[in-house]
């Protein structure tokens, strides 16, 4: 674990306000996150910068009025029934007639996780509030689509034109409980290193913004805002997304919002997988060993040495991978990820017994889960036969293996890959979180061939 | 009729032979005039009298006492016809009566265990066994560790070693001179040391042994199996050299502390609620040692790849057997929503 904290800390935080913090604290940007890097704190004082930004330019040159919609941004609350207060709020927008509202999943997943504990209400410019219905939501969109039922008159069209680098969208919502905000600022394309396309929108969201739409200059939708990575750093789900949900036109039962999330993250997982599994992984070396690093264009790989440390007792070489999405399904389930990591080690000051007792590894899934989604982990471990059955040295494998209770057919993999001479440790370590089983078996296999032999044999 | 009195009171012993005609009770007391006097601030002055009965047995008979005369655990209400080797208790002074016409019992025989360890009971034996104990903690320190060996790591294992040695035979020593009145410092000590020794020199060798089993199921019985023998070990010696318990007391003593820690280690797992029982990360065990040390045949990446594949249906059998135990209602991690993922 040591290895990582050297890298450059990615906060990567949705944009809803939850329960249980203090709201003074959520309306800085990223100040939800633990890891409380520099680059994190909310900037008190304006940047400077700030006097060239096109945004501002724009809107105070050009005069354009987007005054009326504000009155469009509604506050989408998950309440407790039991407890009478909200569990979490975010933003909503009407986009039609007949009272469609869109917002954020991740601002409904407690609704979704637990239909019986909780309800959507939602606040509008007025201060009327009404419960709202959750007909369809995608959780790799990250997108929620509800009724209400006293829709308003007016409402906000989608977008029909093709986003370009540098133009201007003006984001709404309603961090906090301070009222509906506007943040001005460029979007620069989609998000590089992601498979999942997302618009980069240069602007600080706020918690508690999370689902509100993203204008255009014609006050039409061009995204929802969906998270921040710190300030002026913020992304949005693109319109067309909003489209192909709605154009689903479903109204799911209650009872199937378990098997409906685990169906759009097989739906999801499948084709990213089996990219990997057929993918060529071109070579890179690591550690004098022909390896791989970054397989596909979302993934993105750091390294680390002590070779700084004079007070070292083993010398390591590492280098983790891992790719840029994963799934918010709810407050403790976060899935998706696909990790893989190598250390290459040798002792400088131990002999093999003391070199051998100070390797300990670590079997964890990059993902978060609670008991009440997963299994406990089972695992198999056995010794491997290596190229040359002669030589000083052996491979070994531990593959662990835990079930998603709420998401039947998925499941979570780690593979930890030893190869040990007496003064040398290779090792290599695979996380797959939600993912089918024969894409597991496939991967995984893949990685210990890959890993150990170069992928020369079979 | 002879009879020969053991009297104890408080530790100390002595014995008086005495002759017991017809008629002529024999009177036990504080007082003077008495023929068995006990020097017991419990007794009356004159508290109880032996006599021949019409048969040509012994009985015992209670003169009207403050605290009584016991036979074993039973007040004497009235006369008692004694056997020979009865033990009759007065205040705190209990006294053995034999018939000297009984023969004695043959002699026991010495403690085999005990004679063994008396042999390294002096100076020589001692430095020996300490000698030993040194030997193989510094074998532990350099093969059991995954650190650089420091000069003020090998001096502060030793000095814990040396302390719990300390420690241990003061203990004991203290307990047998409370149940056997007699210390056998130097026998805990020298026992101690070599269960030490051989605690670090199988321990690598067991530690090998696991590695090359690699089965968590293995490892469990393995551990629990030296476990007891430890216990018991270390039990039945100690209380050979510190108490005066008999062989089957000792036997069951000893078998009853080497299982109890096994027992709790089996039934501990059986009595973890099943949502407290789940871990974020995958339990296994870090065995681990250089090529050299591996004596088994590796299997193939086809035989692995289908064990992995059985667990699976584990897996699934699991989830079968949560839905139908009746979980509690998991409770809710508090986890920080705002947060999506971190690359720590």
């Amino acid at each position: 674990m040591v290895l990582f904290n050297r890298l450059v800390a990615l906060c990567f935080c949705l944009l809803i306000v939850s329960v249980g913090s203090v709201p003074a604290v959520q309306a800085g940007p990223g100040s939800s996150s633990p890891d409380y890097s520099p680059e994190h704190i909310p900037k008190q004082n304006p940047d400077p910068r700030s006097y060239d930004h096109p945004a501002r330019m724009a809107a105070a040159n050009n005069a354009i009025d987007l005054s009326e919609h504000y009155k469009r941004i509604y506050q989408v609350r998950v309440v407790s029934m039991d407890a009478g207060g909200k569990s979490s709020i975010g933003s909503g927008f009407q986009i039609s007639a007949d009272g469609l509202v869109v917002t954020n999943y991740h601002v409904v997943s407690d609704f979704v996780n637990s239909p019986g504990t909780y309800q959507i209400t939602s606040v509008a410019n007025d201060g009327q509030s009404g419960k709202l219905e959750l007909l369809d939501f995608d959780v790799v969109a990250d997108l929620a689509i509800l009724r209400h039922p006293q829709p308003e008159k007016t409402y906000l069209p989608l977008a029909d034109t093709e986003l370009k680098r540098g133009d201007v969208a003006y984001a709404l919502g309603n961090p906090g409980d301070w009222g509906v905000v506007m943040v001005p600022g460029p979007t620069n394309g989609f998000v590089e290193h992601s498979y999942e396309k997302r618009v980069l929108f240069s602007g600080s969201l706020n918690p508690g913004m999370s689902g509100g739409p993203s204008l255009n200059e014609d006050g039409e939708v061009i995204g929802v805002n969906v998270a921040t990575a710190g300030s002026q750093l913020s992304f949005l789900v693109p319109v067309d997304k909003v489209r192909k949900l709605l154009a689903r036109q479903r109204e799911l039962p209650v009872d199937s919002y378990q098997t409906e999330t685990a169906a759009q993250i097989k739906l999801w997982q499948r084709p990213r997988l089996q990219q990997l599994i057929d993918a060529d992984w071109r070579g890179e070396e690591f550690a004098e060993r022909q390896l791989f690093g970054e397989i596909r264009n979302d993934f993105q790989c750091w390294g680390d040495t002590n070779d700084t440390d004079d007070e070292r007792e083993v010398a390591r070489v590492s280098k983790s991978c891992s790719a840029g999405d994963d799934l918010y399904i709810g407050s403790d389930l976060h899935t998706g990820q696909i990790e893989f990591s190598f250390k290459s080690m040798k002792p400088v000051k131990l002999n093999s017994t003391q070199f051998a007792r100070s390797l300990r590894s670590f079997m964890t899934a990059g993902n978060r889960t609670a008991y009440r989604h997963s299994t406990n982990f089972r695992c198999d471990a056995d010794f491997i036969l290596g190229d040359d059955e002669h030589a000083e040295r052996y491979q070994r494998v531990i593959t662990c293996i835990r079930a998603y209770k709420s998401l039947p057919g998925l499941y979570d993999s780690v593979v930890l890959v030893q190869d040990r001479a007496s003064h040398d440790a290779f090792i290599a370590q695979l996380s797959l979180a939600a993912v089918e089983r024969d894409q597991i078996m496939a991967l995984n296999r893949r990685f210990i061939l890959r890993s150990l032999f170069g992928g020369s044999a079979l | 009729m002879n009879l020969a009195l053991v009297l104890t009171h408080r530790g100390q012993q002595q014995i008086r032979k005495l002759v017991l005609q017809p008629h002529q009770p024999v009177t036990i007391g504080r007082g003077w005039h008495n023929e068995v006097i006990v020097d017991d601030e419990f007794a009356d002055a004159s508290h109880a009298r032996l006599f021949l009965t019409e048969s040509g047995g012994v009985a015992v008979e209670d003169l009207g006492t403050a605290n009584g005369t016991h036979l074993g655990k039973k007040v004497i209400s009235d006369r008692v016809d004694l056997r020979s080797g009865a033990t009759v208790t007065i205040g705190d002074t209990s006294i053995a009566i034999h018939d000297t016409s009984v023969p004695v019992a043959p002699a026991v025989r010495r403690n085999s265990l005990r004679q063994f360890f008396s042999r390294f009971a002096s100076a020589g034996g001692m430095l020996m066994a300490t000698v030993i104990v040194a030997f193989a903690l510094l074998m532990s320190i350099y093969t059991m560790n995954g650190f650089a060996v420091t000069g003020e790591r090998v001096l502060s294992a030793f000095l814990g070693t040396g302390a719990f040695l300390v420690a241990w035979s003061v203990l004991a020593a203290l307990i047998g001179k409370l149940f056997r009145n007699e210390t056998n410092a130097a026998l805990h000590w020298v026992f101690m040391s070599l269960v030490m020794a051989a605690v670090f020199l199988t321990g690598f060798v067991v530690d090998v042994f696991k590695f090359n089993l690699d089965s968590g199921l293995a490892s469990t019985i393995i551990d629990n199996v030296l476990l007891a023998v430890l216990i018991a070990t270390v039990a039945y010696v100690t209380f050979s050299l510190s108490t005066r318990l008999t062989t089957r007391n000792r036997l069951v003593a000893v078998g009853l502390l080497a299982l109890l820690p096994v027992a709790y280690n089996l039934v501990k797992p059986l009595l973890v609620e099943e949502h407290e029982a789940w871990r974020y990360w995958a339990q296994v065990e870090h065995l681990n040692h250089p090529p050299a040390f591996l004596f088994r045949t590796p299997t193939s990446l086809d035989a692995h790849m289908s064990a992995t594949d059985d667990l699976f249906a584990a897996l699934d059998d699991d989830i079968k057997a949560a839905e139908t135990s009746s979980a509690p209602d998991a409770d809710k991690i508090e986890v920080d929503k705002l947060q999506m993922s971190i690359a720590d």
